[in-house]
């Protein structure tokens, strides 16, 4: 198995994973069975270690590719993050005005998306 | 900045992919250097002067730099 193949089985488990483990505490935390908020704390955190996995292979992935790969990939996240800045922040100023509150899971889709366009336009440049 | 990496893989009778994996990158990045659109790093660039046995002043040219009048 080569190395690609390998970081992307391992990105593919580690994402599975944090599904289930998601959807799991979801359905534990509907289900009633779990009671005080320390124990129910404990059971929405279950996600997180295989969030974090998810996000080492990312960066294992990143490290992995090379230097125009590096860059294409920097691109995108500078639009990602620099998109998402501006657009949190105008939704702070109507939040002012009364607006609701902005959720995270708005703003993290948001920065996905953001970096989908970014990284299709960086290799754009350099096609 | 040009270079001579199309017409050296040429002659060599190599693909992009071929001189990809000598030279460690994707193909992409090998496309993107012929192209102009990306100059590689002083590490990578003597990869190339290597794989190719050429030194890098005969495989890249670098843009004429603005004289003092001109900036």
């Amino acid at each position: 198995m080569t190395a690609t193949r390998r970081r992307t089985v391992a990105f593919g488990l580690a994402l599975l994973t944090y599904v289930l483990l998601l959807l799991g505490s979801l359905a534990i935390l509907s289900g009633g069975g779990v009671t005080g908020v320390m124990p129910r704390a404990l059971v929405a955190l279950l996600p997180v270690p295989a969030a974090v996995a998810v996000v080492a292979v990312s960066v294992d992935q990143f490290l992995a590719n090379d230097e125009l790969q590096q860059r294409i990939q920097l691109n995108a996240l500078v639009v990602a993050f620099l998109g998402t800045l501006v657009a949190t922040f105008s939704w702070g100023f109507l939040e002012g005005v009364g607006v609701e509150r902005l959720s995270g899971f708005v703003v993290f889709g948001m920065l996905i998306v953001l970096y989908v366009a970014g990284l299709a336009l960086a290799r754009r440049r350099y096609r | 900045m040009k270079n001579q990496l199309r017409v050296l893989r040429a002659e060599r009778r190599w693909s992009q992919e071929d001189l990809a994996h000598a030279l460690g990158v994707s193909r992409q990045t090998v496309n993107a250097i012929e192209t102009g659109r990306y100059d590689p790093s002083l590490p990578l660039a003597f990869r190339i002067a290597h794989v190719f046995a050429n030194p890098i002043e005969a495989i890249f040219e670098p843009e004429p730099l603005a004289t003092t009048n001109e900036r």
